[in-house]
């Protein structure tokens, strides 16, 4: 056996600690990365504070760094299953995804966020793109959304 | 925390990589969303759009698949973005085969539309505007071509940089014809005639009495009063200058300038079936600047046109010259064989490969086929070759070509268009 494995800690919102495998984390964010690489954390001391990511959420993201690391030898097809399942959240839990993925720059994250976001906006119409992202309070003035329903008709 | 209130930032990595009728819905859906779709449209280059052939084409070539209705697609053949299929069908009445009758002008579709009055006997040309995203229409006033009627013909229309259909809007039309009686003569310049017409929309008619002796090959509008036609005169390119006078009666007031040779320089062929134009003029609007651009080709089978390379002249006022340059600094041509526009890089979010701007990005048809007999099948009939789209680099002189995606309609024609918001 060589080597224990090097674990960080990750701490979400809520406080909570999550101890995961360095290497998981280095290669998918780039903060993480950077923070090892010049040395700002302390593996004897150290936690990351994610403030911005809850308990779920950071679950998730470290389920999907574990499974692209383990796996990326894995068959296109099986890892797109598997991104594909991965992303079978609501749209609340997809925002959440996007806003960790984003703060912690996960890139091929990010991608597919981006890509499921632009299935879920392709071919809808103002209102179902309204609801689908709980758009309740759009901000136009009734002037100004009269307009846009003269503008795109054939959208509503 | 919502979508709503997602960064400006994100917003815009997400709208960037939709087509662009989605994008246009998500400018509606609420008001941080259309500020970051905004943001999109306004830092993009203009995007080809090309027109599909019409189901009910007044003439068919049997190799022509019929297209469902869609009007065309629109597309950036540099990125991999998808392409938006716009499902407007085509204004009756148009013939879309016919290449002069489509251009595309800030946003809008500019559709020149001929009727023909049997009782008079006269030909009208009406100029239709049409914006693809909001569905806006207007027409200007009808245009009197001639009585009779004429064979080969060709129109040139100019315009100004203000927003169609605004007050400063201003449209130049150019129509250059010969008889019936002239048909395989149509190059000589004394059987050919031309009408030269400018409108301001503010004003609502037509100004008609610019008199020419020449032929022009090409017009060009700057700000709201002055018209630059160019013509070759014993091989010398010639520019006139119309300052068009509101106050006089008599509109027009006239200024020669002479200029040097351009070695081959040729006038825009009046052969319809042509869609080169070898020479083209475009005015930097900000800075007054007239450019020269010289397309050189290849001609190949039928609508396919082999760019092999570009050459810019810029006006020298002061000695009356045209000077090749070999650097446009940090802006864009775009070349269709319509019009030439320039394009600044300022404010554009570009690829490493752009950022430097000085280069030219062209397209026309994408129809060359390369044919193989004996036709197997469809797609064998279908090989597009790619040498109609791409962009000349000035710095070196060379060619990157697009690659042309299969799932583009079958287009006819090509040209760059800018989505205005």
């Amino acid at each position: 056996m060589g080597s224990p494995v090097k674990k960080i800690m990750l701490c979400s919102s809520e406080k909570e600690i999550f101890s995961v495998e360095e290497q998981v984390m280095v290669q998918h964010s780039v903060i993480i990365n950077n923070m090892i690489e010049d040395g700002s954390y302390n593996h004897e001391e150290s936690k990351i504070p994610l403030d911005c990511v809850d308990s779920k959420t950071l679950k998730k993201v470290i389920d999907y760094c574990t499974h692209h690391t383990h796996h990326h030898n894995d068959n296109q097809e099986d890892l797109e299953a598997w991104d594909a399942q991965f992303l079978n959240v609501d749209s609340n839990g997809l925002y959440d995804l996007l806003m960790a993925a984003n703060y912690l720059e996960i890139r091929n994250l990010l991608d597919l966020i981006y890509g499921t976001i632009k299935n879920m906006i392709k071919g809808k119409k103002i209102d179902e793109i309204r609801r689908i992202f709980n758009i309740k309070d759009h901000g136009f003035t009734p002037e100004e959304e009269e307009q846009n329903r003269k503008e795109y008709p054939h959208f509503y | 925390m919502g979508w709503m209130d997602l960064p400006l930032e994100l917003l815009e990595l997400i709208f960037q990589r939709l087509c662009l009728d989605d994008a246009m819905n998500c400018r509606a859906t609420c008001c941080s969303w259309r500020k970051a779709a905004d943001a999109i449209f306004t830092s993009q280059l203009p995007l080809m759009l090309s027109l599909s052939t019409p189901s009910k084409s007044s003439y068919n070539w049997p190799w022509i698949l019929k297209s469902d209705n869609s009007f065309g697609s629109l597309s950036a053949p540099w990125s991999n973005h998808d392409s938006t299929v716009l499902t407007e069908t085509w204004p009756q009445r148009i013939n879309p085969n016919d290449i002069n009758r489509v251009h595309s002008v800030q946003g809008w579709l500019m559709f020149n539309i001929f009727h023909h009055v049997s009782d008079k006997d006269q030909t009208f040309s009406e100029l239709s505007f049409f914006n693809p995203f909001s569905r806006a229409r207007f027409n200007l006033p009808k245009l009197l071509l001639f009585s009779g009627k004429p064979t080969y013909y060709q129109v040139r229309v100019a315009f100004n940089s203000a927003p169609p259909g605004s007050e400063e809007f201003v449209v130049a039309f150019l129509y250059v014809f010969s008889g019936p009686e002239e048909l395989y003569d149509f190059i000589r310049p004394k059987h050919t005639k031309q009408r030269l017409a400018f409108i301001k929309f503010k004003q609502g008619s037509w100004i008609e009495s610019i008199e020419a002796a020449e032929i022009f090959s090409d017009i060009e509008v700057h700000g709201d009063n002055k018209l630059y036609g160019l013509t070759v005169k014993h091989k010398t390119s010639v520019v006139f200058v119309f300052i068009l006078d509101n106050y006089g009666d008599d509109h027009v007031v006239e200024r020669l300038v002479m200029l040097n040779t351009i070695q081959n320089i040729v006038v825009g062929t009046f052969d319809n079936f042509c869609q080169d134009r070898n020479h083209q003029m475009v005015m930097d609007t900000n800075t007054g600047e007239l450019l020269l651009v010289r397309h050189e080709s290849r001609n190949g089978w039928y609508y396919s046109i082999h760019t092999k390379e570009f050459s810019v002249f810029k006006l020298d006022r002061s000695n009356l010259r045209w000077c090749e340059i070999f650097d446009i600094g940090d802006r864009f041509l775009f070349w269709d064989y319509t019009k030439v526009s320039l394009v600044s890089t300022k404010g554009l979010r570009l690829t490493e490969q752009f950022k430097r701007g000085n280069c030219i990005f062209f397209c026309h048809s994408n129809s060359h086929q390369e044919w193989k007999y004996p036709i197997s099948n469809i797609d064998d009939l279908f090989q597009f070759k790619k040498h109609g789209m791409g962009v000349f680099f000035l710095a070196d002189r060379t060619i990157s070509y697009f690659p042309i995606s299969s799932s583009m309609p079958f287009p006819f024609l090509n040209m760059w268009f800018s989505p205005v918001p």
